[in-house]
């Protein structure tokens, strides 16, 4: 059905975590990614949820998105994370996870193998890169993949940004203090689980077609911004990502930041250069801010709620699939799409039904 | 012959590497699931005994003389031995000085030799110093082996070709495959190899020893599991009582302790495939960290198997062993006794969730 088995269910007053079986009727009615989160938070009023799109983790190209969903100021919000984050959520063994009420202490969540464990720590007041580094050392393995929040979700500031490993995660409305909000410092996530395919041949075969429109629409390689590429160190795809749009640029000796367009254009119209851009970049992201709101991460750690920023109108449909929305400037194709849902899960769903899920985020 | 009354004592202690899981999951398969998991040779109560590879020198120092007396002693009084790759190195004298092992059959082994013949890959793995000279390892991976007049692929590891006239030829090898690794040149091995025994069988006192230098029981190589276990079937139970170590659990309990146990070899399985390039000298041998993997790996699927069982015997303090093995695990360095250590914990814990496992299938049978 194209998931691994469960929704974990975690509730951080009662420090319990119940699984629960993910029912056929639960994908048939919200397929995945940002709609079954919608749903789920109807189920669960206040929660923060994670959720894997229908084909998150797959052969599909572009397959890396997960979403990360919460009611900011009314209004139910929603924030990409990519990388190898996504997939590793679904290979958890937990397509979704709702997280429920507050902890009392800081924790972080560790999903693996079919196990949510919530985990006390003293990472809080840690920033974003350690916390990832201490992590990974902890548990023991470099593949992990976190979720994080710096020094603007601890303090549930209006210009927190959630933060994938190192790098910010595109969180246009703070969801990052929904984690600090409920004490939550990190999901830490990995796992080996099996995706299961209705009908793997034909899967296959269309995920090959669609990767050979890849192959041949995708011409280029990074982040269009002027004087970027001269001081690029490399250009990195997410998982199974036919375009590699990252620019990774040197910053030091050894320290570098991996460029997420958006971030870095706003801190450029913010007046400045392209490496000094860079720089601010990778300190908003140690102190887990956004830099849309101004070009200091210290001042960016405290401050007030702003309006909630709504998704652009083509990113729900690829919120709800799990691939990322970067690559629909190469035209992806809708009903192909479609037909490797149905071939995937086994359902009968048309293009009406996809619109009607769609329409409820 | 009823295979399933047959009761296996298999050697998993100092010495002995991961190969003993390809042996349990044949046995397994043909239904043999009276296997008792021994970490020394002390007290063997079984129809067969197994030594599987590893490394002989190791298994020596950790069983000592007293444990080749013991065996010696079990197949004087009619038990089964069977030797494959280090456990078949460790049954042959082929040396004129050799080291006291239990050196039951005069043979001379082919891959022995003053100055092997030049190495072109995996030096790693190709000599094993013995006495004034060296085992050498001319190829790896599946060969071709001829076995009741019929071609028939199995992988070699390390084992030896063998030549004796002190006991029966089973199998000799024949030819090389399409995925036969070289660790010296094609012709070198040929020379070496082909021709020699690569399965012999021997009666002794009232007892016997079936000795393998290819591993028959492979996981990838159902046609020789198959052999394999039609050679075991030969063998008749003596009629030894098998318990299963452990204490009854059901319901809640059992799905909560099993979670328990599930959790930390699922910490230790996703550390050990993060282990990276580290490599530890253990013994004679050198390990990897997907050796160490394999054992967690092992596990985790067996631990999967039971999540719908209803009742098994649990060893209470596994989930304990379990914790402890994956918190050495994530702190692994290049350190090879904290490597051993970890080796060594992980074969009793792999051994007992193979009972907890076996406990289950035998519930089910009741």
């Amino acid at each position: 059905m194209l998931y691994t088995d469960l929704i974990a269910v975690v509730d951080l007053e009662e420090e319990d975590v119940e699984e629960v079986d993910i029912e056929e009727e639960f994908i048939e009615e919200s397929i995945g990614g940002a709609a079954a989160n919608v749903k789920l938070l109807k189920e669960y009023p206040g929660s923060l949820i994670l959720g894997t799109g229908v084909l998150t983790g797959t052969l599909c190209p572009g397959s890396s998105v997960g979403i990360v969903t919460a009611e900011r100021n009314g209004t139910v919000c929603h924030s990409a994370f990519n990388w190898f984050a996504g997939t590793e959520l679904k290979l958890s063994g937990f397509s979704f996870v709702v997280i429920k009420g507050k902890a009392s202490d800081p924790v972080y969540l560790w999903l693996h193998d079919e196990i949510a464990d919530i985990e006390k720590t003293d990472l809080w007041g840690k920033n974003t890169w350690e916390t990832t580094d201490i992590l990974r050392d902890e548990l023991g393995e470099d593949r992990i993949q976190t979720l994080v929040i710096g020094e603007g979700g601890e303090k549930q500031s209006g210009a927190s940004l959630l933060v994938n490993n190192y790098w910010g995660c595109d969180d246009r409305n703070a969801l990052a203090s929904a984690f600090g909000e409920r004490n939550v410092k990190a999901v830490t996530m990995r796992g080996m689980g099996e995706i299961e395919i209705d009908d793997p041949e034909t899967f296959t075969a269309q995920t090959e077609s669609l990767l050979g429109h890849f192959r041949s629409a995708v011409k280029k390689k990074g982040t269009p911004i002027e004087g970027l590429d001269a001081i690029t160190h490399r250009y990195d795809a997410c998982f199974n990502c036919p375009y590699p749009c990252r620019n990774f640029v040197m910053t030091g000796e050894e320290e570098g930041v991996l460029i997420f367009q958006r971030h870095l254009t706003d801190l450029i119209s913010h007046g400045l250069d392209v490496k000094e851009a860079v720089t601010v970049l990778g300190e908003c992201y140690r102190h887990g801010v956004n830099p849309h709101y101004g070009t200091d991460p210290k001042a960016l750690v405290t401050m007030e709620p702003q309006p909630v920023q709504p998704l652009e109108s083509h990113e729900a449909w690829y919120y709800t699939m799990g691939i990322c929305p970067i690559l629909d400037q190469f035209s992806v194709d809708r009903e192909t799409i479609l037909n490797l849902i149905n071939s995937g899960t086994g359902l009968d769903l048309s293009q009406e039904d996809v619109d009607a899920v769609i329409s409820t985020v | 012959m009823n295979n399933q009354l047959l009761k296996v004592a298999l050697y998993i202690g100092k010495g002995a590497s991961h190969s003993w899981i390809w042996f349990v999951d044949t046995l397994r398969k043909a239904g043999i699931t009276r296997i008792q998991f021994i970490t020394d040779v002390d007290a063997v109560q079984a129809d067969l005994l197994v030594i599987s590879g590893g490394d002989p020198f190791a298994l020596f120092s950790h069983i000592t003389s007293t444990g080749v007396h013991r065996i010696i002693d079990f197949i004087k009084e009619g038990g089964t031995y069977v030797g494959i790759c280090a456990g078949t190195y460790f049954a042959l004298k082929f040396h004129e000085t050799p080291y006291p092992w239990l050196n039951l059959i005069d043979s001379t082994i082919a891959n022995f030799s003053l100055h092997p013949p030049p190495n072109i890959r995996m030096p790693h793995k190709y000599t094993v110093p013995y006495r004034e000279g060296f085992v050498f390892h001319p190829v790896r991976d599946e060969v071709i082996c001829t076995y009741k007049g019929a071609p028939l692929s199995a992988p070699l590891y390390g084992g030896p070709g063998i030549i004796s006239a002190d006991a029966q030829p089973l199998a000799e090898y024949t030819s090389f495959a399409p995925k036969t690794s070289f660790l010296c040149d094609r012709s070198h091995a040929a020379s070496v190899f082909l021709g020699t025994t690569a399965v012999l069988s021997k009666k002794w006192n009232r007892g016997r020893l079936l000795l393998f230098g290819p591993h028959f029981e492979h996981p990838y190589f159902p046609q020789a599991n198959k052999e394999l276990i039609s050679l075991l079937s030969t063998i008749t139970p003596r009629g030894y009582t098998h318990t299963l170590p452990g204490h009854y659990l059901s319901g809640t309990e059992k799905n909560r302790w099993l979670k328990d146990l599930k959790r930390w070899i699922s910490n230790g399985r996703l550390a050990a495939f993060g282990l990276g390039n580290y490599h530890w000298k253990i013994g004679e041998k050198i390990y990897d960290p997907e050796r160490l993997a394999y054992f967690f790996e092992t596990s985790f699927q067996l631990i999967k198997s039971l999540e719908q069982v209803p009742t098994l015997q649990g060893i209470y303090d596994l989930p304990e062993r379990a914790q402890s093995a994956a918190r050495l695990t994530r702190t692994l360095g290049p350190n090879a006794q904290k490597a051993e250590m970890l080796l060594e914990t992980l074969k009793t814990i792999t051994a007992d969730i193979y009972s907890l496992y076996f406990s289950a299938v035998q519930d089910k049978k009741k």
